[in-house]
């Protein structure tokens, strides 16, 4: 029988938070102050997370407990020294002595002379790994089994008996392998979940790219744009084109008022914008369009909408042979009456400043002949010269310079028939053809630049790029 | 009584040499057996063995003779003869000693001493084959030597070894190079020996449960056989037995795991350990004479019966466990050299340090068009750490990672027109692994990425269009079943933010400062929340073949994308989009002869996505309900293969192994939401579908130590049904290549 109320061991020195307790109390306490808490047989030592202490045993013998650890100071006296390691890991350098130091764990008993040599307990599995630095351990497991362990080897404890032996280094080497197998699969780990975000953010911009929402030019400068449709009221309805490039923003838009409300597909009504051979069901009464770099504007505004049969009205130059069907995209030919929207009032603006307008002489104009409207230009119509040109040779450019009063005041349309990628066509593209339903067809397959320059913008342009198709449908493009 | 060997595969190592040597011994039996036996008289005048009086037949004992001391006389006998003899026997009638006066005595086969005592005293005795100890025999070590053949030292029965003289006795093999055994049953020991008892040569001391030790001290363990236990004790719960005064040499330290080992005694073995009684022996080999071609045979029979009971034997129980199997240690290897790095990797804090980086250079090919020369980099690093102010249960991970990417990939089949892309994509995770328990760990995460793009020529880094962050949570937990092979669950939250990205709509104004805007326009449209659930799991196959496979259903919430309606306006409910995705690979490794190795593999991933969103095409004035509604269909093969070229080959000291992959995928997508377009973008009926493949080969090869040289090719190709391709192409094929280093530690 040990000793169990005879000090034998004391607190040699500690960290962080440490707690005993007595043989004969329930009741840990912490160390506080200085170290030499005295020990006895059935006191109990515990420390918490990133705290240790080390004990000094009368027998000269010393033990160090790791954090999160708790041992059991069985009893000491001349004959033996024990000690039961609950869980959690302990260092120990042992006397040589001719007394027993046995330690003891859920799963093994040590006994040790003049050794040094660590102990550890897995709290969940009880498994018991003894380390041995220097001298001799005998290792027994429950069942009686019996080990003499050397020096720098491991032995490892568990309930179902005694392990292999294995040198401390190459034990040290496994753990090391096994810590980078497990570093290489979390880093795997985690450059998986970035793959996953990355293709998540690769799909989202997809997406843009496949509905038109950003282009990149030929000169390989981005091209924002966004198209949409509102409905202003019942009766109405408004395409707004966005078209952002380098540092600019302008925007175009067709708000277009028709004699009665809109289906919700828009389509059945918009086909007929253009004209057809019947009496449309639907016609605009009155359209706004309007381009603009957010500084400088051009504003169309005409009303009094009202369909004319254009083919049998008395002015034969704008008589209508074929005219374009918007659901097969292709000019159908015309024979007999051909009903076009023909608008009472019409005016264009830039920056406000009317330039060009029209009124009729009476109301519901069946031309645009002289004899129908009277018109009123910016500057004095006598002073109004229009020059249409195609400044680049055979380049599908463009350009339509109006000027007004002394000369001074002008506005300049330069028009580019472009591919996706911003190359501006050929005539050789078109077969030569710059006009007419060919043309026109044709033209589908391309983009619509126009560049807008102006006596009023200050110098500044408005460049817009956009498909052809809302131009042709709604006439906007002859 | 049954014979013990100790070791099953001692007995069929020795058995072919005893078959072997029973042709060998064909005619020396043969002779040996018309030599007589010579009995001991003990009628001479004096007591020792030259004196030819002691003897019957009237001669002492001369070579090749069976020696026999028994019933006639129990009288002390003297050995004085160098003689080889070839057989010596203390039958159970003896009580007398025979004690040793010469240190050249030798005995080809067996010594039995089943009576009296043979005290070696200063001599030395040879035993070609076994030395028994048994019945009320004793054989009495004292200050001599004592060489013993393979099946070496049995004592049962019981019999009594002794050490008890005063200087040195020893036990050692009469073949240097071959260990004997050395085994204690039924029998009494006393090694008292203060000037201790070498026993050198051994296959380790065998004591069996029955074993009757009173002292087992001062032994001198030397050259043991490697992998052997210096000392096995099979013991009965309650024996104690504690030797005391052990040494060991060397071979005892270096290579052997244990000097000592105690097994429990699952049952107590009855080692009925002698063969015939001399008297037979004699029989057999007198009737075996008269018929000399039955001599082969029945001594063949006897030698084979021997060695089948031996084996038999070996069948007794086993211990409750084989502690002793020894490691191979270096000669060169210290006891505890490594203490050092056992206290660093002891100390309160601990890092494991993963480094990798790669670096090289390609160009891209759209059609026929040729991007840029223009380079790659990844960087990647991370680290364990464990400190004890987390616990002994925690660790943690930081991974750090930037990519530079000035080289298109075939993979990254956007819009497949763009040529120039640069991207730049810097990432901080910490993750925490947490073990639960052996098998389960939790592995909560943080983690930050920002992506740069510079797909255009006028974007500058940080003002690309498509410029993200994306913050995110993580939380796994895996269950590793099988080490290896686990099973895994986990969530993921994470936000992708464009942080340049703004609708135009919600920005734009128009000349007079009005809003152009639709009502409900949302200004960061691109921006999601997403949730995502995970499952995975790796499996062990046949043929050590494995798979893995993952499913991923993610829900993706849009906060500032109102849905589309059919009129092109926007409802009062934002976009939410549900995505899965399932994947399995199965690989194959396989050694196709020494120096390579494959690893096949398949690859199956199908998709499927979810949309409340839809999209109206304001230029068509078209509707387009679950535009963004998707199935996909992903089928690949992987082969790879790694030659090892042994260290020297390369002139390096390690391998440096060689590395070839190739891949093929083919894949589908559809969109059930989208109609085609012929090429000016009038609607058809049919839905659009993308057609993919895309073909990888790789070679990689370690030209220094964690610094490998690498390139990779690749080719994709993508058809589709969709021909309006003023926007997007849908139809083109692509190359890169690149060729670079890495370094990985």
């Amino acid at each position: 029988m040990l000793a169990q109320n005879a000090y034998c061991a004391y607190i040699y020195s500690y960290r962080g938070e440490v707690e005993y307790k007595k043989a004969s109390s329930q009741e840990w306490k912490r160390l506080e102050g200085a170290a030499g808490q005295q020990l006895a047989g059935g006191d109990e030592v515990r420390t918490k997370r990133a705290s240790t202490v080390e004990i000094a045993l009368d027998t000269g013998s010393r033990i160090r407990l790791a954090p999160v650890s708790a041992f059991r100071l069985s009893g000491e006296n001349h004959e033996q020294t024990s000690m039961q390691l609950h869980f959690g890991k302990f260092r120990a350098w042992v006397k040589k002595l001719t007394n027993k130091f046995e330690v003891k764990t859920p799963t093994a008993v040590c006994a040790v002379r003049g050794t040094e040599f660590s102990l550890e307990v897995d709290p969940q599995t009880s498994r018991t790994q003894v380390d041995l630095f220097r001298g001799t351990l005998a290792v027994k497991d429950n069942m009686g089994n019996e080990l003499m362990l050397q020096e720098g080897r491991r032995l490892s404890v568990t309930p179902e008996g005694l392990g292999v032996p294995q040198q401390i280094s190459k034990a040290l080497e496994n753990e090391r392998q096994a810590g980078r197998e497990t570093l290489t699969k979390e880093v795997g780990l985690a450059m998986s979940k970035e793959a996953v975000l990355g293709a998540a953010a690769e799909e989202i911009k997809l997406a843009e790219y496949q509905q038109g929402k950003s282009l990149i030019d030929v000169f390989g400068n981005r091209v924002q744009l966004e198209e949409y449709v509102m409905r202003p009221a019942a009766d109405q309805f408004k395409l707004v084109v966005l078209d952002k490039r380098e540092s600019r923003l302008d925007y175009f838009f067709y708000k277009g008022t028709f004699n009665t409300t809109l289906p919700t597909d828009l389509s059945l009504a918009l086909r007929q914008m253009g004209g057809a051979p019947q009496s449309p069901s639907w016609y605009l009464t009155a359209y706004q369009t309007g381009r603009s770099n957010t500084i400088d504007s051009v504003e169309e505004n005409a009303t009094g909408g009202h369909p004319v049969d254009v083919n049998g009205n008395l002015d034969p130059s704008d008589d209508v042979a074929s005219y374009f069907d918007s659901a097969t995209d292709l000019y159908a030919p015309v024979a007999g009456s051909f009903y076009k929207t023909l608008f009472d009032y019409y005016s264009i603006q830039y920056n406000g400043t009317q330039t060009y307008a029209w009124a009729p002489n009476t109301p519901g104009v069946q031309s645009y002949l002289s004899s129908d409207i009277t018109t009123t230009i910016f500057g004095g119509n006598a002073n109004y010269n229009i020059e249409p040109s195609f400044p680049d040779g055979t380049f599908l450019h463009n350009r339509i310079r109006e000027t007004y009063g002394t000369g001074d005041d002008f506005t300049q349309y330069d028009n580019y028939i472009i591919d996706d990628d911003g190359k501006p066509a050929d005539i050789s593209d078109f077969a030569g053809i710059t006009s007419g339903p060919q043309y026109k067809e044709s033209l589908l397959k391309w983009n619509f630049q126009q560049v807008i320059t102006s006596s009023f913008f200050g110098g500044r342009k408005i460049d817009l790029v956009v498909e052809p198709k809302i131009l042709i449908q709604s006439g906007l493009v002859q | 009584m049954k014979k013990d060997y100790g070791d099953k595969k001692a007995i069929m190592a020795i058995m072919p040499f005893v078959l072997f040597a029973v042709q060998f011994a064909l005619f020396a039996t043969a002779a040996s057996a018309l030599d007589e036996k010579v009995r001991w008289t003990g009628e001479g005048k004096t007591d020792k063995a030259s004196d030819s009086m002691n003897w019957l037949p009237g001669k002492a004992p001369g070579k090749n003779d069976y020696v026999v001391f028994g019933v006639r006389s129990s009288k002390d006998c003297s050995w004085d003869l160098d003689v080889k003899l070839y057989y010596l026997a203390l039958t159970t009638n003896y009580k007398g000693n025979v004690r040793l006066q010469t240190s050249k005595l030798k005995v080809i086969r067996n010594v039995n001493i089943e009576g009296g005592m043979l005290d070696l005293q200063e001599g030395a005795l040879n035993v070609g084959n076994r030395i028994y100890v048994g019945s009320g025999g004793t054989l009495e070590l004292a200050n001599g030597t004592l060489r013993v053949g393979p099946t070496g030292v049995l004592v049962d029965a019981g019999g009594t070894l002794l050490s008890t003289g005063r200087s040195k006795a020893r036990i050692t093999s009469v073949n240097r190079n071959k260990y004997y055994k050395f085994v204690v049953g039924r029998g009494n020991v006393n090694l008292s020996n203060s000037a201790g008892t070498e026993v050198e040569g051994s296959e380790g001391m065998t004591f069996y449960s029955r074993a009757e030790v009173g002292h087992a001290d001062f032994v001198n363990v030397k050259r043991i056989s490697p992998g052997e236990s210096a000392l096995k004790v099979f013991r009965v719960k309650g024996q104690e037995l504690e030797p005391k005064g052990w040494t060991f040499d060397e071979t005892v330290d270096k290579k052997t795991a244990t000097q000592y080992a105690r097994f429990e005694a699952t049952e107590t073995p009855d080692l009925d350990l002698k063969d015939s009684s001399a008297e037979d022996d004699a029989s057999t080999l007198v009737s075996t004479v008269t018929q000399p071609v039955s001599v082969t045979e029945a001594l063949a029979s006897t030698l084979v019966s021997t060695v089948t009971q031996a084996a038999s034997l070996t069948e007794a129980p086993a211990p409750a466990l084989s502690t002793a199997t020894a490691e191979t240690v270096s000669p060169e290897e210290t006891p505890f050299a490594g203490l050092t790095e056992y206290e660093t990797a002891q100390a309160q804090a601990e890092f494991l340090p993963y480094l990798a980086v790669r670096f090289n250079g390609g160009q891209h090919f759209f059609q026929k068009e040729q991007g840029n020369l223009s380079g790659n980099l990844n960087v990647l690093a991370s680290m364990v750490i464990k400190h004890e102010k987390l616990g002994p249960k925690w660790a943690i991970v930081p991974v750090i990672s930037s990519q530079y990417q000035g080289t298109k990939q075939v993979t990254d089949l956007v819009g497949g027109g763009t040529l120039f892309q640069e991207r730049m994509a810097h990432s901080l995770a910490v993750r925490s692994i947490y073990q639960l328990s052996p098998k389960w760990k939790l592995k909560p995460g943080l983690g930050y990425k920002w992506e740069f793009l510079k797909e255009t020529r006028d974007e500058s880094w940080g003002h690309g269009l498509f410029d993200y962050r994306c913050p995110s949570f993580s939380f796994e937990g895996e269950y590793a079943y099988r080490d290896p092979f686990s099973f895994t669950i986990g969530y993921d939250f994470y936000n992708i933010g464009f942080v340049n990205f703004s609708s135009l709509e919600s920005i734009i104004k128009d000349s007079q400062g009005n809003s152009m805007a639709r009502e409900l326009a949302g200004r960061s449209v691109l921006d999601s929340s997403n949730h995502s659930l995970t499952f995975g799991g790796t499996l062990q196959g046949p043929w050590r073949s494995y798979a893995e496979g993952n499913l991923v259903t993610t829900l993706r919430l849009f906060p500032d994308q109102y849905v589309v309606t059919q009129t092109g306006d926007f409802i009062n409910s934002t976009r939410n989009d549900i995505s899965s995705q399932l994947s399995l690979a199965w690989r194959i490794p396989r050694e196709i002869s020494g120096n390579w190795k494959a690893v096949a593999g398949v690859r199956l991933a199908a998709g499927f996505n979810t949309s409340n969103q839809n999209s109206y095409d304001a230029q068509r004035f078209m509707y387009l309900k679950n535009y963004y509604d998707s199935t996909s269909i992903r089928a690949g093969v992987d082969l790879s293969l790694n030659k090892k070229r042994p260290a020297g080959q390369s002139g390096g000291n390690e391998e440096r192994p060689l590395a070839i992959s190739l891949s093929a995928t083919l894949g589908r997508v559809e969109y059930s939401g989208r109609p085609a377009q012929d090429a000016s973008g009038l609607y058809l009926s049919d839905k659009i579908y993308q057609n993919e493949a895309v073909l990888g080969f790789d070679v990689s090869y370690h030209i220094a130590p964690h610094f490998v040289w690498t390139s990779q090719f690749g080719y994709g190709r993508q058809t589709s049904n969709q021909n309006f391709e003023k926007l997007y192409k849908y139809n083109f094929s692509t190359t890169n290549y690149r060729i670079g280093f890495s370094y990985e530690y």
